[in-house]
């Protein structure tokens, strides 16, 4: 295949692209050695032409997912250097409001859609990009041209490659051949450690050949052989062809982070690499080439360093952002609250199990809605629990799809559909797992929202099994919901009953923001009535009304604490349940309401008591009514152990009717 | 042009001034080296961010909090 080289005129714009990245570079420096600007600045000096190059290959509307040693590929994508800068400086002008920094700029009119600071995390997202890309076949038309799918480009370092995310991202972009295009940034080092001390391999583009795809190494300091790879990837990727990875070799003219003195590295090296520095080595080569004169070049060069003195000046004196950010943008403005009593069913209630009532909710939104897809470990095939039953059959493989065995890229692929506007629900099998995938969860899904002051919003659904009571041992059944309670950003649902299940997935699915649903497995086969009465979230529901006592709850604990009330009914104690069924948001007003009424609380939660998110509940409780309480709010839930494999342990370490019964009877009993 | 006390990394507060590296009422150029600065951390060489007449206004081995004013540079 021969690729037409860039025209003249791309020529000189590539020029002019490096020179603006290479001036922008330097008045960030001479800011912060000056004392005037304060950031940690990660400078991409000596890597322009990778940027130069690459951009120019792209059409406006292809996607860009970089790296926080981004600023040239963030000024040749186009975003304008007002809100760049500003970012940087923490301003409320920047892309983000300031509110992301440096690291985090995203700026979706000109296809960047995020800039990580965790190395390697910005592949499986990209490649999610990629799938939304494919399947709506748009970035044709309007963004991309010629009726053609929209490529994304992953840009990362060398040290990138050694990282889970880079390896389960290629190998799913391989599997699903994605219109992605990994672009190596090989700079010689990762952070302070030389290629050679962490490959073991000559070349990033080998490790192309593990996953099937093509591999090419190209001079990163030479805009125009960046821009051929490029533009043959493209191509390839437009074409069904799938990923490439290219690697550009480069060098990092300063190190690691500003103040990098640089010191393990050898001084007659960067000399060397100094003298292949590339705007000077491609200006002269423009000279030559009669396609600019050395007075023009000055010129471009001149104009460029003008610009970003007097942006970078201007950008200085902007203010930081209001007060009222700081809690803006961590999800989207809740919708007003639903009436709490339910406005009747609609259609004649069902008696189904939690299964099926999973199973059709997820049903009516890929009815629903084109945007929904699933991916998940054989989902296709039923699932592990049958709860995806039949619906890649009646759906399609391509909307219910399998994934390899890769966590980590199924959550970020969800991220990056979500980002590229589908709504997806990945499954990620048991919660257990959740280690593995946690960063594309806590890092990007619950934060790309805010960071990028609601540029960019991640609408996805991660659904996961929890095998508590099962005898499934102990890293298949641990109740992991206070890990996800705690970050801003996230949603966490856990439904009791086949019609809170219907309903909550539905709304987790229409949700703007990423929700955890959590399933246990031991609840999936319990029967219920299901109508179509929709269920919020943040809305808790008074499971059985009390007058004595409040057992704040939810998930399978509350059957359990349904049972307790009704045998000490029996001895004239009116216990309340309340199901919270979703802890993020919560539903603080009902939990409130319904304890200064009972003035006695006991929190029940399958969980671990210690760091549970039962203590959250206690001590909210304990801080609005510790005047109105009448005993100390008493917490039920696991006990401090992976949770044991024998049935007999498993049952004592799991939180059963009598260690409840035990603390409705203390608190009950309890006189100061 | 002002030049204080830079922030290098995400914990400095505060530097000696260890040496400077250009005489006072020297002509320096863009990118040269023009002071030493110690945190507990590391020793860093700040390089001129403008090229003109040299000021020197800290006073080398005095511990400078970031943002205190170092040096001057008059520019042509």
């Amino acid at each position: 295949m021969t690729t037409k080289g860039p025209d003249d005129t791309s020529l000189v714009q590539m020029f002019e692209t490096m020179a603006l990245i290479a001036a922008t570079d330097d008045a960030l420096r001479s800011a912060i050695s000056a004392g005037s600007a304060s950031l940690a600045y990660y400078s991409p000096r000596g890597q322009e032409a990778v940027a130069a190059g690459f951009s120019a290959a792209l059409e406006p509307g292809d996607y860009l997912v970089t790296t926080y040693r981004g600023l040239h590929d963030q000024i040749a994508k186009g975003v304008p250097l007002r809100p760049l800068l500003a970012e940087m400086l923490g301003r409320a002008a920047g892309t983000g409001k300031g509110k992301g920094g440096p690291m985090h700029v995203s700026w979706p009119d000109v296809g960047l859609m995020l800039t990580t600071g965790v190395v390697g995390s910005g592949l499986p997202i990209a490649a999610g990009l990629a799938w939304a890309a494919s399947r709506q076949g748009e970035g044709a038309g309007e963004a991309a041209g010629d009726g053609d799918v929209r490529v994304t480009v992953a840009s990362f370092g060398d040290g990138a490659t050694n990282i889970g995310a880079f390896h389960e991202a290629a190998n799913l972009a391989a599997v699903w051949r994605l219109p992605v295009i990994f672009l190596c940034q090989n700079n010689g080092y990762g952070e302070h450690t030389a290629f050679a001390d962490h490959l073991r391999v000559e070349h990033v583009a080998q490790r192309a050949a593990a996953y099937g795809m093509p591999g090419v190494t190209v001079d990163g300091n030479d805009p125009v052989a960046v821009y051929a790879a490029v533009v043959e990837a493209a191509a390839r990727a437009r074409a069904g062809g799938g990923p490439t990875l290219v690697e550009a070799v480069t060098y990092r003219l300063f190190g690691h982070v500003f103040g990098d003195r640089m010191t393990y590295v050898d001084a007659t090296e960067l000399e060397e690499a100094w003298k292949r520095e590339p705007v000077a080595r491609f200006r002269s080569s423009l000279v030559e080439r009669g396609l600019l004169s050395d007075a023009d070049a000055a010129a471009i060069e001149e104009n460029c360093a003008t610009m970003a003195v007097a942006t970078l000046a201007e950008v200085l004196e902007l203010p930081e952002p209001d007060a009222d950010e700081v809690l803006r943008d961590v999800v989207a403005p809740m919708a007003p609250m639903a009436p709490r009593e339910p406005v009747g069913p609609s259609q004649p209630q069902q008696e189904m199990s939690v299964r099926s009532a999973i199973t059709l909710a997820l049903d009516e939104a890929l009815s629903a809605d084109p945007r929904v897809v699933l991916l998940g470990e054989d989902i296709s095939d039923n699932g592990v629990f049958g709860v995806t039953k039949g619906l890649a059959a009646k759906h399609g493989a391509d909307r219910v799809r399998d994934t390899p065995i890769s966590e980590q890229a199924i959550v970020g692929a969800a991220v990056g559909a979500a980002l590229g506007g589908l709504r997806p629900v990945a499954e990620i099998m048991f919660m257990d797992f959740l280690g593995l995938c946690l960063d594309q969860l806590a890092n990007h899904a619950a934060k790309l929202r805010y960071m990028s002051g609601g540029l960019t919003t991640v609408p996805m659904v991660l659904r996961t099994a929890v095998g508590g009571g099962l005898q499934v041992g102990a890293q298949h059944s641990q109740m992991l919901e206070a890990w996800l309670a705690h970050v801003p950003g996230l949603k966490v649902v856990v439904p009791s009953t086949p019609s809170d299940a219907r309903g909550l997935l539905a709304s987790c699915i229409a949700d703007e923001d990423p929700c955890v649903f959590i399933e246990q497995v031991l609840l999936l086969s319990r029967k219920g009535a299901v109508d179509d009465t929709p269920v919020p979230l943040g809305v808790a529901d008074v499971k059985r009304p009390g007058s004595d006592v409040t057992i704040v709850t939810y998930g399978r604990q509350v059957h359990d604490a349904i049972a307790v009330a009704e045998s000490l009914a029996e001895k004239g104690i009116e216990v309340e349940v309340l199901d919270l069924r979703s802890l993020v948001p919560l539903d603080e007003a009902a939990v409130l309401e319904s304890v200064s009424r009972t003035r006695r609380a006991v929190v029940l939660h399958e969980a671990v008591v210690t760091g549970g998110f039962g203590g959250e509940l206690a001590a909210g409780i304990s801080e609005a009514l510790f005047g109105r309480l009448e005993a100390p709010v008493l917490r039920v839930g696991a006990l401090a152990a992976p949770l044991p494999y024998a049935r007999g342990l498993e049952r004592l370490a799991l939180p059963g009717p009598d260690r409840l019964l035990e603390a409705l009877e203390w608190v009950m009993a309890y006189n100061g | 042009m002002l030049l204080r006390l830079p922030k290098i990394g995400m914990e400095m507060t505060e530097a000696v001034v260890a040496e400077w590296l250009a005489e006072d009422g020297a002509v320096v150029a863009k990118g040269q080296a023009l002071y030493e600065m110690e945190t507990d951390k590391v020793t860093n060489e700040i390089e001129a961010p403008t090229s003109g007449r040299l000021r020197h206004i800290a006073e080398p081995g005095v511990t400078y909090q970031v943002g205190d004013p170092v040096a001057e540079i008059v520019e042509n």
